[in-house]
C-alpha cells in the first residue's frame, strides 16, 4: 500500500519505514535502465534532432512506406491535422501535395529559436535605420 | 517622443499611419483586459490621450437592454440533474468496464458565488466521457470529470482549462479541492497544529474560493484511467493504458472529447498539470497540436476552432534523467555507485533553511536571496563537483586532499551556513557530493535546537515530530484524509453526482506498473522537453507558464531551470517562484500572488517573438543607460 516496500529495498535506506512512505501525490520511480543505457547529452540540437524525428515519423505514417509526397486527405486520415489546417501554407507551389521538407522548412521558420533570431534582426534592421544620435 | 523599441513594435505591425496605431492598440485592448505581460507594452501619451474619442466612436448604439448574467445563465444552463452511478468502475490493473454499462450523461447543479465582488453563475457537472483513438471506432477509456463552467458567457470569449494532478496514478482530487474550484479546502500549509502531531486531521475548513479560476475559465478536473472513477473500456484493462505515452495520449482524447460534446470547438482551451503532469502535459500539448483541428466535429456556432492556446505547470518534473534522487536512488547498482549532482536542489535546500531561520540571507528580499542562491549553485558548487565528479565516477585522493586545504574547507562551510548547520547531516566527507533529499529532509531540529522532527520533501517546511526515532504519519501525508473525506460528501452535495465506487484518489498500483519508457527514449527515465519544443513549433503562440514554491525539495524549481536552459527554451518559458511546497495553493499567504500571476497569465495575449524581443531590448537599453550614468558620475 502506501508503504512501499520495493521503494525502501532499492533504497538500501536503513531508515524508519515512516520515512519513506509515499504521499498520495507522490512522484513514481521509474525501474532501474539496463546496464549500458545511454543517456545522450540534453541539448538544443538534440530536442530538435528529436522533434525532427517525430515529423519524420508523422510524415511516414500519413504517406506509407514508399511514399514521398502527402495530400490533404492523407494527413487527415493519419490524424495529422496540422498539416490540413495550414495546408495552404506549407503548399507553396499549389499543387495540393506537399513534401517531408515542405514541412520540415515550414516547421523550422516557427521554432522559438528561429524566431526570436528573426525578430532580433528585424528589431535591428529598424533600430539601424532610426537611431538619431 | 515615441520610445525606439515602441516605434519598432508598430512598424512590425506595419501601423505606419498613427490613427491605425491607435486602433491597434484598441484592438489588443479588446481581447485582453490587459496587455500581453509578454510586451509589457504601454501605450505612448499620444495614444493614450486619444482613446476616449476612438471608445466613443466605435461603440454602437443600443437597441435593447441586453439580458442580465443570471437571465442568460437560467437560459443557457442545464437544468439540475442527479445522476446515481450504479456502475462500478474497477481501478485495479486488470480492471475495466464494460463499454455498454457506461453512462455518459452529466450530473448538473447550479450554483452561484461572489468572485472579485460580483455575483457569478455556473453549473457543476460530473460524469463520465467515453474516449477514442484517431478512428473513433476503438473505445479507450471512461475518462471520469468534474466540469464548472459559466454557461451565460459566449464560448468563442470562454477559455477552459483542463487539470490533473500527477503520480503517475493520482486523481485530480489535489489541484481540485485545494487550489482553483468554486470551493477549497484551507489546510493552511505549513503549519501543522500540535493537536495533529499524533495522527492525520480528518478534517479542514471547507470554504468558498475567493480565488477560483472561474473569473478566468471554465474548469475541467481530469481523472486519467485507474484513478478517480476512471477506468478502461474491456476488453483493455486499466494496465493497458498505464505508460507514459498511452496515458498521455488516453488524456489528450479526452480532452478532444470533451470539446466535441460540449461544442467547445472556439473556446480559448488551456491544460494545467501538477508534478508529474511535467511529463503528461507537454506531451499532451503535443499531441493536441499535431491533430490540430482534424477530429473537431462541425460547431454550428461557426466561430473559428482554436486548437490549443497555452499550459501551465506546477511544480513540475520535465527531466527525469537529470533529477539525482532519481537517478541515484533508484537506479541500477551501477547507477547507485555513481554521483550526479543535486545542484537543481539546493537552492530549494537554502529557501528551506530560512524558512526555519537557518540561513545567510540579511535584508535581502526572499527572491533576490533565491537569485544569489542559484548564482552560488552555477559559480561555486558547480565547477566544484565537476571537478571531483568525473562521468560520475570520484576522484577520490584529490577529493581527499583538496577537503584538507583551505578552498575545501571553505567550500565545506560555505554548503553548511547556506543550508544546514547540523553536523548530522553531514556524516561523510563526501555528503557535498551527495546531496539528495532524503538526507536532507530528516536533519531538522526545533527552533530551540532541542525536539527532531522530520520534514516533508514536498513542502519542506512542513514539519512532524519524531517520537522514538519515529513519525506518527508523513509530514507529505498531513492532507490526504481530510482532502479525501471531503471529497466523499462533496461530489453528491454540489455536484449531484452519487456513485457505487470508491474514488481512487492516488492508485500506488498504476505508478508501480507504470511503462516509463517511451517510444522515442532509450532510458526508462522520461523527458518531456522534445515536446514542449515540437508544440512551440506547431503552435509559436503558446502562452506557457511554469509556477515553483520555494521549499520544494521534491521537484525543485531550480532543477526545472536547469532542464530547460540546457535544451535552449529558458528564454521562451517564465518560470515563477512563490513561498511554498509542491502544492503552492496551500500556502494562505502565497494565494493572491498566485491570483495575480494567472490573472496576467489568462489576460495576456498569445506569446509573440518580437514583443519579447522588444521587451528585452528595452530592458537591456535601461541597463545600458543606467550603467552610462554611473559611468559618467564616477568619470565626474
Amino acid at each position: 500500500m502506501k508503504h512501499s516496500l520495493i521503494a525502501i529495498l532499492a533504497a538500501g535506506l536503513v531508515l524508519a519505514a515512516t520515512s519513506l512512505t509515499m504521499a498520495f501525490d507522490d512522484i513514481g520511480q521509474p525501474p532501474p535502465d539496463p546496464v549500458g543505457t545511454v543517456y545522450p547529452e540534453m541539448t538544443p540540437e538534440l530536442v530538435q534532432k528529436k522533434v525532427e524525428e517525430q515529423i519524420r515519423a508523422q510524415f511516414e505514417k500519413a504517406a506509407g512506406p514508399s511514399g514521398y509526397l502527402i495530400d490533404a486527405q492523407q494527413a487527415q486520415a493519419s490524424g495529422w491535422g496540422f498539416v490540413v489546417d495550414h495546408f495552404a501554407q506549407i503548399d507553396k507551389n499549389g499543387d495540393g501535395s506537399v513534401s517531408l521538407s515542405d514541412i520540415s522548412n515550414f516547421l523550422s521558420a516557427r521554432t522559438p529559436q528561429a524566431l526570436m533570431r528573426a525578430a532580433r534582426q528585424n528589431l535591428n534592421q529598424r533600430s539601424g535605420t532610426q537611431i538619431i544620435e | 517622443m515615441l520610445s525606439l523599441s515602441k516605434e519598432g513594435y508598430f512598424n512590425k505591425m506595419n501601423y505606419r499611419a498613427f490613427s491605425l496605431a491607435v486602433l491597434a492598440f484598441l484592438a489588443a485592448c479588446d481581447d485582453s483586459q490587459e496587455n500581453a505581460s509578454e510586451s509589457n507594452f504601454t501605450p505612448p501619451a499620444e495614444i493614450v490621450a486619444a482613446l476616449p474619442v476612438v471608445i466613443q466612436a466605435a461603440e454602437p448604439a443600443q437597441v435593447k437592454p441586453p439580458l442580465t448574467p443570471e437571465e442568460a445563465f437560467n437560459a443557457a444552463a442545464p437544468p439540475d440533474t442527479v445522476i446515481d452511478e450504479k456502475t462500478h468502475f474497477d481501478t485495479t490493473a486488470d480492471g475495466s468496464v464494460a463499454l455498454a454499462d457506461v453512462s455518459q450523461k452529466a450530473s448538473a447543479k447550479r450554483h452561484n458565488m461572489v468572485l472579485d465582488g460580483k455575483t457569478i453563475y455556473f453549473t457543476a457537472r460530473a460524469g463520465h466521457l467515453v474516449t477514442y483513438d484517431a478512428d473513433k471506432k476503438n473505445p479507450e477509456a471512461a475518462v471520469f470529470y468534474t466540469a464548472y463552467t459559466r454557461d451565460d458567457l459566449p464560448k468563442e470569449k470562454r477559455p477552459v482549462t483542463f487539470f490533473w494532478n500527477g503520480g503517475p496514478g493520482s486523481s485530480s482530487i489535489w489541484l481540485h479541492m485545494g487550489s482553483w474550484a468554486p470551493k477549497r479546502l484551507k489546510s493552511d500549509a505549513p503549519n501543522i497544529p500540535e493537536s495533529d502531531y499524533a495522527k492525520q486531521p480528518e478534517s479542514f475548513p471547507f470554504l468558498d474560493n475567493d480565488i477560483s479560476l472561474l473569473g478566468q475559465s471554465d474548469l475541467v478536473f481530469v481523472d486519467p484511467p485507474g484513478a478517480g472513477y476512471s477506468a478502461a473500456i474491456a476488453p483493455l484493462k486499466n494496465r493497458d493504458l498505464w505508460g507514459t505515452d498511452i496515458d498521455a495520449k488516453v488524456v489528450a482524447d479526452f480532452i478532444t472529447r470533451y470539446n466535441n460534446v460540449n461544442g467547445r470547438q472556439s473556446s480559448p482551451k488551456y491544460l494545467y498539470g501538477e508534478s508529474y503532469g511535467g511529463i503528461r502535459t507537454p506531451i499532451v500539448a503535443n499531441l493536441l497540436q499535431a491533430a490540430g483541428t482534424s477530429r473537431f466535429e462541425p460547431d454550428s456556432s461557426g466561430k473559428a476552432p482554436v486548437v490549443l492556446s497555452g499550459y501551465i505547470l506546477n511544480s513540475p518534473l520535465v527531466d527525469y534523467t537529470s533529477n539525482c534522487h532519481m537517478r541515484n536512488t533508484f537506479g541500477t547498482a551501477a547507477e547507485k555507485a555513481k554521483y550526479w549532482s543535486c545542484a537543481g536542489f539546493i537552492p530549494s535546500y537554502a529557501m528551506t533553511a530560512d524558512y526555519f531561520h537557518k540561513s545567510i540571507r540579511k535584508n535581502e528580499t526572499k527572491a533576490d536571496f533565491l537569485t544569489a542562491m542559484k548564482t552560488y549553485t552555477r559559480d561555486v558548487y558547480t565547477p566544484i563537483f565537476d571537478e571531483y565528479i568525473v562521468d560520475g565516477y570520484i576522484k577520490e585522493s584529490e577529493w581527499e586532499n583538496f577537503q584538507q586545504t583551505k578552498p575545501g574547507k571553505d567550500f565545506q562551510k560555505d554548503l553548511s551556513d547556506r543550508f544546514v548547520e547540523d553536523q548530522l547531516f553531514w556524516d561523510t566527507d563526501r555528503r557535498p557530493l551527495d546531496l539528495r533529499p532524503h538526507f536532507f529532509q530528516l536533519r531538522y531540529t526545533d527552533e530551540k535546537g532541542k525536539n527532531g522532527f522530520r520534514t516533508g520533501r514536498f513542502d519542506a517546511r512542513m514539519k512532524v515530530p519524531l517520537v522514538n526515532g519515529e513519525t506518527a504519519y508523513a509530514a507529505d501525508d498531513y492532507i490526504d484524509k481530510a482532502f479525501l473525506n471531503q471529497f466523499k460528501t462533496y461530489l453528491p452535495d454540489f455536484a449531484n453526482y452519487n456513485a457505487v465506487s470508491d474514488y481512487q484518489p492516488s492508485n500506488s498500483v498504476a505508478r508501480g506498473n507504470w511503462a516509463w519508457k517511451r517510444a522515442s527514449q532509450a532510458s526508462n527515465m522520461p523527458t518531456s522537453t522534445p515536446d514542449i519544443l515540437s508544440a512551440l513549433t506547431y503552435n509559436p503562440g503558446l502562452k506557457l507558464l511554469i509556477l515553483h514554491g520555494y521549499q520544494d525539495i521534491a521537484t525543485p524549481g531550480f532543477q526545472t531551470e536547469l532542464d530547460l536552459e540546457a535544451v535552449g527554451l529558458l528564454d521562451r518559458i517564465p518560470v515563477k517562484w512563490f513561498e511554498g511546497g509542491h502544492m503552492i495553493y496551500n500556502d494562505e499567504s502565497s494565494r493572491p500572488l498566485l491570483k495575480k500571476t494567472l490573472d496576467q497569465y489568462y489576460e495576456g495575449a498569445p506569446y509573440d517573438a518580437e514583443a519579447a524581443v522588444a521587451v528585452q531590448s528595452m530592458q537591456q537599453s535601461r541597463i545600458v543607460s543606467a550603467k552610462r550614468l554611473v559611468d559618467a558620475a564616477a568619470a565626474n
